[in-house]
């Protein structure tokens, strides 16, 4: 009994350190841009949800294609299916757009500049999507 | 995005569809003799069968992943378009064309699919493949001895198959979206502004083989209410109920046009009205009109075995492999 008492109270340091570990794993990650789920828009069938979003200056935009009702979309900067310039803006692939097939992810390079922004599907005209950046 | 504008927009463009793919293949049949393959005289089987095919192809399209997907439509479209252009060209030259045109399109579908213009491209460069591809299908059939019958019939089984998969299981809306944005869309269809519209390649399968039917079994006559009933009971119709309906339900997106459950009775009653005036004519039957006429069609360049084919024509095969069981495109010059 004495023996597992001293083996536990041996152990207790080593978990202690494990769980800063843990910890300092989960906080650091990189300085850089980060995307967590209040950055995640999904595409239900042919319509965006939400259709409109506010995120702050840095930070990543992640899309998701779900599963169930999804289909194919090519994603640009712009409106009502055309694409535009709206200067700031991340890069959404050029003139090929960024395809994103059923079940799909993926995410936005940072969004640097502060403004509104807008997010269509070429395939789907109705997809539109306003993206508010703050500072 | 302006309701009007779209609707007409989506009208013009199955007009279009329907009726230059219906032109095209009775012009073909004027035409062009093509080679028929030795598998026998179109009869109902075949109808069942080319029904079957249609009814497990969608779930196998939605199913398989996307290289895939384009990898056996770039094979479907290779065999399509071959049927089409080898009697008017030889075959190098028809190598030179088809692969080039096919990887143009998967090329425009990977790299320019994020503007307005890339999406011209791409539909004209899919229009072209389509309306080639529908209009040597649909005369290999016609050709081959599929009569108005047949295709009236298969025209009423799609009428029932459309409406089922577009109302009670809406497995046509996902098969509509799964070939949106991919290469070689199997349909004709343009993008102008905001709006994308397009007309699926069944559909006019179905009107290139009614109308080349028709004219084959008819004349004139089968001709000329073939392409009255294609505009209007194959196209406008359909093209505004549909939009109407998206408009309501989920947004102007992933058009999808049932037009045989408009179509496919109209073109039934269609055949019996013709009927009524006189039996259809088989392909014996307007080869030998043709030739009577001293009006016969473009020979296939292909050597040996077209010579040999036209030779058995003349010589009244024609009017034996028409008869149900006998087979046809028999000859083995080579």
């Amino acid at each position: 009994m004495l023996m597992k008492a001293n083996y536990i109270k041996g152990l207790a340091p080593a978990l202690l350190m494990l769980v800063v570990l843990a910890l300092v794993v989960a906080c650091g990650g990189p300085s850089g841009p980060t995307s967590s789920a209040a950055n995640t828009v999904h595409t239900v069938g042919a319509l965006f949800s939400p259709t409109t979003i506010t995120i702050k200056k840095g930070t990543t935009l992640t899309f998701v294609d779900d599963a169930d009702d999804g289909a194919l979309h090519i994603l640009v900067i712009g409106q009502n299916a055309q694409q535009a310039s709206e200067p700031g803006a991340p890069d959404f692939g050029g003139t090929s757009g960024t395809r994103i097939d059923v079940g799909g992810t993926w995410t936005t390079p940072p969004w640097t500049t502060a403004g509104t922004f807008h997010v269509a599907c070429t395939v789907h005209p109705a997809m539109n999507l306003t993206v508010t950046v703050t500072g | 995005m302006d309701f009007l504008t779209g609707l007409f927009f989506q009208t013009a463009v199955v007009v279009f569809g329907a009726l230059a793919s219906a032109g095209g293949a009775l012009l073909y049949f004027r035409r062009v003799h093509l080679e028929r393959p030795a598998v026998g005289v179109f009869n109902a089987r075949d109808v069942v069968m080319v029904f079957f095919f249609v009814l497990v192809l969608p779930f196998l399209y939605i199913l398989l992943p996307s290289p895939v997907l384009t990898a056996i439509l770039c094979l479907t479209f290779m065999g399509a378009l071959y049927i089409a252009l080898r009697p008017l060209l030889r075959p190098r030259y028809i190598w030179m064309i088809i692969p080039p045109l096919l990887a143009l399109n998967i090329i425009v579908t990977e790299t320019l699919l994020g503007t307005r213009p890339g999406w011209q491209l791409y539909w004209v460069i899919t229009d072209v493949l389509v309306l080639l591809a529908v209009v040597g299908i649909a005369n290999l059939y016609v050709q081959g001895g599929m009569r108005l019958i047949h295709v009236a019939w298969f025209a009423l089984l799609l009428a029932a198959y459309d409406g089922f998969f577009a109302f009670v299981v809406p497995i046509s809306q996902k098969l509509a979206d799964r070939f949106e944005g991919q290469p070689l869309d199997p349909s004709i269809g343009f993008a102008f502004g905001p709006y994308n519209a397009n007309i699926g390649l069944g559909d006019l399968l179905v009107y290139c083989l009614f109308i080349a039917a028709a004219y084959k079994g008819f004349g004139r006559k089968g001709a000329l209410v073939s392409f009255v009933i294609i505009g209007i009971f194959g196209a406008i119709i359909p093209s505004m109920s549909p939009l109407i309906i998206s408009a309501v339900t989920r947004a102007n997106i992933g058009i999808t046009i049932p037009a045989q459950v408009v179509f496919g009775p109209v073109a039934f009653l269609t055949y019996f009205w013709l009927t009524r005036r006189q039996p259809e004519r088989n392909m014996a039957g307007w080869l030998s009109e043709q030739a009577a006429a001293k009006h016969e069609p473009i020979r296939a360049r292909t050597g040996t075995v077209a010579r040999a084919n036209l030779a058995l024509s003349r010589a009244g095969d024609a009017t034996l492999s028409d008869m149900p069981g006998t087979p046809v495109g028999r000859v083995d010059a080579d």
